[in-house]
């Protein structure tokens, strides 16, 4: 869905129809619980905080001024709400980055779609491992590597929706990777 | 001195986000360098782990439903919210109307002024004049000047013990020239001198040949 699209879809809900904000919840829920997901670690909570942050999208769309790209917005006041979370719960600390449906906890299955995945595939263990180390990352760093190395996004898109300048967008990312891939030694995964 | 790439370099290199010539100089320094080209590979793998996990793939319920219907149940909410103010003056008129046609709430002057606020010392000057049916013939910082009927004399008697003001009434001659000229320093009230704050407050100047008593209210 290209850019437009997104747009055209706002005004028609600016213009009440409310339902048409169902085609970008779809879009971009996966992105939106995946991100939430890698910062608290809980399957049920990052479904509740990703519904709470289209809410918020959804009621202050009036006020998106197209100056960004839309996906930039939204990912600015997804970053900003769990950091407002995060604020408000301050238990989330240490919380252990597992799949919780209820009280089971549920496998991932992690689609390997590049070139030779016989040669990268990453198993159970190392899986595992990734995601408690990517748990245990300072705030900032998880923030980051969470928007570039695994949404893919661009240093400017990185930079607009965190607020902070290129450069220091690279510094963080330098940084946070240096930290991950210690720690990642460490435990004998890279 | 042999220098070693910076982990900026190596993340940059990664990134595709230097020039041809750094490009260049990292890559000839990693064919000849065996440790950077191990932090190369771990800083690469950790990338692609990082990277892997875009793909992951959520089972996520359909959030569209009940996201719309909470958003329309807050904006309802938020309606209602706003119009509560509207509502509640629209409430208050009716119930005041209400209470002023069925006499709850009388509409009346004498309601009005007995709830204002306690009033001020000229305020109660005039109210004695005026409870005395007379009426104000000068005012000034000092003092107001009244006159009243001599038939209300009594009435303005009785104003002046309930309210505990002091007074004294001083016999003038008071001359028909006067009354009409409302010169009341040709009548003589210039001669009296100003009372002291024991004493008080009220001169009452009586002329037994007219209908009128000249009432002098110290402030």
């Amino acid at each position: 869905m290209s850019p437009i699209n997104d747009i055209e879809i706002i005004n028609r809900v600016l213009e009440g129809d409310k339902s048409a904000f169902a085609d970008i919840i779809k879009k971009y829920q996966n992105m939106v619980f995946r991100y939430v997901y890698y910062q608290f670690g809980n399957y049920d909570e990052a479904l509740d905080i990703t519904q709470d942050i289209f809410i918020t999208v959804m009621e202050a769309l009036g006020s998106f001024r197209q100056e960004s790209k839309f996906s930039t917005w939204l990912y600015s006041i997804m970053v900003n709400h769990c950091k407002n979370y995060k604020k408000k719960n301050s238990r989330y600390s240490t919380v252990p980055l597992k799949i919780f449906r209820g009280d089971e906890e549920v496998d991932l299955q992690l689609q390997d779609t590049r070139e030779n995945p016989e040669e990268r595939i990453i198993n159970e263990d190392s899986l595992r491992i990734l995601k408690e180390e990517i748990n245990k990352l300072p705030e900032d760093f998880r923030e980051i590597l969470t928007l570039r190395d695994i949404e893919g996004l661009s240093y400017n898109e990185i930079s607009d929706i965190l607020g902070i300048n290129l450069s220091n967008v690279k510094v963080r990312i330098h940084r946070g990777r240096e930290y991950l891939k210690n720690r990642l030694h460490a435990r004998g995964l890279v | 001195m042999f220098e070693h790439l910076t982990i900026e370099q190596l993340s940059d290199y990664i990134d595709d986000s230097l020039t041809e010539e750094e490009k260049n100089l990292v890559v000839e320094h990693m064919r000849i360098c065996e440790i950077c080209r191990c932090e190369y590979e771990s800083l690469n793998q950790c990338v692609i782990y990082m990277s892997g996990l875009r793909n992951e793939a959520f089972q996520l319920p359909d959030i569209c439903e009940k996201t719309l219907l909470i958003c329309r149940s807050r904006e309802k909410k938020r309606l209602y919210i706003k119009s509560i103010p509207a509502i509640a003056a629209s409430v208050m008129i009716i119930a005041v109307a209400g209470a002023v046609k069925t006499g709850l709430y009388p509409d009346n002057s004498a309601y009005v002024a007995a709830n204002l606020p306690a009033q001020n010392e000229t305020q109660v000057i005039i109210n004695a004049i005026r409870d005395s049916n007379g009426r104000i013939m000068s005012m000034n910082s000092d003092y107001i000047d009244g006159e009243i009927d001599n038939s209300s004399l009594n009435n303005l008697e009785k104003y002046l013990n309930r309210n505990n003001i002091k007074h004294k009434i001083i016999p003038v001659k008071y001359t028909e020239a006067v009354i009409k000229n409302k010169n009341l320093q040709n009548a003589g009230l210039s001669s009296i001198a100003a009372p002291s704050n024991e004493e008080k407050k009220v001169h009452i100047i009586r002329n037994k040949n007219s209908s009128k008593i000249t009432v002098r209210f110290y402030k």
